[in-house]
């Protein structure tokens, strides 16, 4: 499935500019495909991941506007004059207060004092021990997905507001796991374990083993309207189920649940692929991350407490921020980083192109070639990955590939944040070492080389 | 010119050697580049010592002053002692707002703007919270119902009608746990630039050593000096087009923040003062040798006049709407003023985005 695709455009003009970059013997190369297309922007700062497409028209910026002023907006418990509607129970208070500047959250769940549980987990029942929990039966989600767990649903809720509740209290410990590259120099990895305290009936439910749990980290929000502009005919093209191409690299679309149309889709967003649209994730996080009710996510009773334009408002705002380009002066480093990265397959999931057809409502997302280096498709990723708990026709091992676009500015973004689902890897190098399955190869491959290469890898990734 | 294969990106990259070293001949006889590595950490250690550091420390001062104050109203209260503790939120609140230039690194990361400055307030719950202060940890409770304004909210009350008589011996003491807290939050704040914590290097060293090999938080010493460039944008943003504008055009007061003490125009005038203060890389009033200001003085003085003007004339505009906002905003005596005040912001918005921009990162 790997295809050697990227062509680089020499800028003669910046080649010859005499200037303070030239003497740190960088080189100036530009991919000929700009990182969000025309939605890109020339920002390595910690607000690069915050600013409005420049393509946008009067009307689309000021829509923008209106979705950013609810993206940061701090719901609160009802009755209240501004943004009520929070909880009873919920993650967090905002959009923002997990999706920090609009990137990733804190690897942290629980954390007594000032960040709450930027992180959270997902819980479903194993269809297997139904008949131990026959007040499940026909709870199942619509499209087979996943059947909720009695008395927490899908998702836990770790906080309440005052005077009420949490479902639950959830703590993170790390264990580490060491290992060595193929030179002998050690590595050591770490994974969570999650302990939960509390009501002892809801402790221990959470602990049967029929409860299925995935801890998830907040993904960043960058570049998501081109992702969902697609066409579904060019995903359904990549695809490659029984890996008939026989590069050891499946890939398939997750089938889920819309609740807008009211059919099943395929999935585009999340760690799984679970969420088929923008508007589908906005309210859903509304709903379950906040507990804020809305006509995408009502209440068991269908009642709400805020209206569908202010979720599709939250949608579009999602939808239409500028994608941050990589860096311009790309070190020598990063340059053979790069075609290492396509020599160790892992251009083979972490596609580097994809292009949007003309049907976006969006006019600034028609049209667009750009480098988010995914396939949206979901591979399996090997055991040490696994949170064994599927998501529709996500099974317990297959993840999305993550898009790698901005991966440079994670740390400038978030300073000490982490990758992967559930913020195990500290650093990039980590999350690479994480990767089996469909990518064992790739990761067996990374770990034969010297020091020199694998720093070559890493510069690539954080010149993106 | 294309490089379309493997072969032929290398032979690019062997011509592109050779004009490299014709570059640094033609550099070492000419005049030295106004922007350097070293040139930029100048400019990053003068605003990260004399800027950052100054305002959270005073942050963290006054903090623990408002702490002593309300500890003062809760042993011994008097009228005295309740304007005391009044002067000291408004005092506390001086470099809060004038850290609005910079609202990057662990003030972020660890969750303390929130913790310190959620807005809107959890009225509901805060009721709730003050009856039950006995029982409940400030520390976990949710960011609205604690910080700079659930304290404002029992110190001024509605339209800033709290009398002392009206303070009640609860509100008093879950007063005193909100101060506690916000002290030791801004104490935090401070020491995670200053010295590091939980196990991390101090923030400090990641802008003042940008561009060294291994700082992932900036890889260059551009990408530093452009935070700096939009903290300043993104604040004379935020007051223009948020802070003033979403109160003024829902004609609405109860979204107007810092309403309680009126004290929300010397919050914005605090915020364009976050701008002056890191474009001189000093609080001074004065620029620093090693500045934003100096540098863009250094290759267009004229620039630099505008850049001090616009600051000047948005702080004279904002001063120019009578007090207090929240009765401004839907006064239409005042309407003027607040469009003019807004303007001038955005004006001074528009200099720093497009002229200082492109001096500054070429």
């Amino acid at each position: 499935m790997a295809k050697k695709w990227i062509v680089l455009l020499l800028s003669l003009s910046s080649a010859l500019a005499c200037g303070p970059k030239d003497r740190d013997e960088t080189v100036s190369l530009r991919s000929t495909v700009r990182a969000g297309g025309e939605t890109t922007i020339n920002n390595r700062s910690s607000g690069a991941f915050t600013v409005p497409a420049p393509n946008l028209d009067s009307e689309e910026f000021k829509l923008h506007g209106d979705g950013d002023v609810l993206f940061e907006a701090e719901f609160v418990n009802a009755p209240a004059k501004v943004h009520p509607g929070l909880g009873p129970t919920f993650n967090n208070t905002s959009c923002r207060g997990c999706h920090v500047r609009n990137g990733r959250g804190m690897p942290v769940l629980g954390e007594p004092g000032t960040l709450r549980s930027p992180m959270l987990v997902r819980v479903s029942l194993d269809p297997a021990a139904l008949n131990r929990f026959p007040e499940a039966l026909g709870t199942q989600v619509p499209g087979n997905g996943p059947y909720p767990v009695p008395g927490f649903g899908t998702q836990i809720q770790d906080q309440a507001v005052f005077g009420q509740e949490a479902e639950i209290t959830l703590s993170i410990t790390w264990e580490e796991i060491k290992g060595l590259f193929a030179d002998g120099s050690e590595y050591t990895l770490r994974k969570p374990k999650l302990t939960a305290s509390g009501n002892p009936d809801q402790v221990k439910r959470v602990n049967d083993p029929a409860v299925l749990r995935s801890i998830r980290q907040t993904p960043p929000v960058v570049g998501l309207g081109l992702l969902e502009a697609v066409a579904e005919q060019t995903l359904l093209d990549l695809e490659d189920p029984f890996d008939r191409d026989g590069d050891g690299i499946s890939g398939t679309l997750n089938r889920v649940w819309d609740p807008v149309h009211q059919k099943v889709a395929i999935g585009r967003f999340g760690w799984k692929a679970s969420a088929p649209s923008l508007i589908v994730q906005a309210g859903g996080a509304f709903a379950e991350d906040m507990g804020v009710k809305n006509p995408i996510a009502p209440d068991l009773d269908g009642s709400i407490e805020i209206d569908l334009d202010l979720v599709k408002k939250t949608a579009y705002y999602t939808q239409t921020l500028a994608v941050p380009d990589r860096v311009k002066e790309l070190s020598r480093a990063a340059l053979r980083g790069e075609q290492l990265f396509e020599q160790l397959a892992c251009a083979a999931c972490h596609r580097p192109t994809l292009s949007t057809d003309d049907k976006s409502s969006i006019v600034a997302l028609r049209n667009q070639t750009f480098a988010a280096y995914t396939d949206l498709l979901l591979h399996d990723m090997g055991e040490g990955l696994a949170d064994h708990r599927p998501d529709f026709a996500a099974s317990g091992s297959e993840w999305r590939t993550s898009p790698l676009w901005g991966l440079g500015l994670a740390s400038t973004i978030l300073p000490y944040s982490a990758y992967l689902h559930d913020g195990r890897a500290r650093t990039l190098e980590e999350a690479i070492l994480w990767h089996g399955g469909e990518a064992e190869n790739s990761q067996k491959a990374y770990k034969a080389l010297d020091s020199v290469k694998r720093n070559e890898v890493l510069e690539f990734l954080k010149s993106l | 010119m294309k490089c379309l294969s493997k072969f032929g990106r290398s032979l690019c990259s062997v011509s592109l050697l050779f004009s490299l070293s014709a570059c640094q001949k033609a550099d070492s006889s000419g005049t030295e580049p106004v922007s350097t590595t070293e040139s930029d950490r100048d400019i990053l250690a003068s605003f990260v010592d004399s800027v950052v550091l100054e305002t959270y420390q005073e942050l963290a001062n006054r903090s623990a002053e408002l702490d002593t104050a309300v500890a003062q109203l809760v042993t011994a209260p008097s009228e005295a002692s309740f304007q005391a503790a009044r002067g000291a939120w408004v005092a506390a609140r001086i470099p809060w707002e004038q850290s609005e230039a910079f609202l990057y690194g662990p003030v972020d990361t660890f969750g303390y703007d929130p913790a310190m400055d959620s807005w809107p307030l959890d009225h509901a719950g805060l009721d709730a919270a003050i009856a039950a202060y006995a029982n409940i940890d400030v520390d976990t409770v949710d960011p609205s119902l604690k910080g700079f304004h659930a304290i404002e909210f029992i110190l001024f009350g509605y339209e800033k009608a709290k009398t002392l008589a009206g303070l009640s011996s609860q509100e008093k003491s879950y007063l005193r746990a909100l101060t506690l807290n916000h002290k030791a939050v801004t104490g935090r704040l401070l020491k995670a630039w200053k010295e590091g914590i939980a196990g991390k290097s101090a923030f400090a060293l990641a802008l003042k050593n940008a561009g060294e090999s291994g700082n992932d938080f900036y890889p260059t010493t551009q990408a530093a000096i452009q935070e700096l460039l939009e903290g300043m944008v993104g604040i004379a943003d935020e007051v223009a087009n948020n802070k003033i504008a979403q109160p003024f055009d829902q004609q609405d007061p109860n979204l107007v923040e810092s309403q309680f003490s009126f004290n929300s125009l010397d919050d914005f005038q605090n915020n364009i003062r976050s701008i002056r203060f890191t474009y001189q890389g000093s609080r001074t009033g004065t620029a620093a040798p090693e500045s934003i200001s100096s540098r863009v003085s250094a290759q267009d003085p004229d620039l630099n006049q505008k850049v001090e003007a616009a600051i000047d004339n948005a702080l004279g505009a904002l001063q120019a709407i009578p007090d207090p906002f929240r009765k401004s905003i839907i006064d239409p005596a005042s309407r003027p003023k607040v469009l003019a005040a807004q303007e001038a912001i955005r004006s001074l918005q528009e200099i720093l985005d497009q002229n200082v921009r492109k001096l500054l990162l070429p």
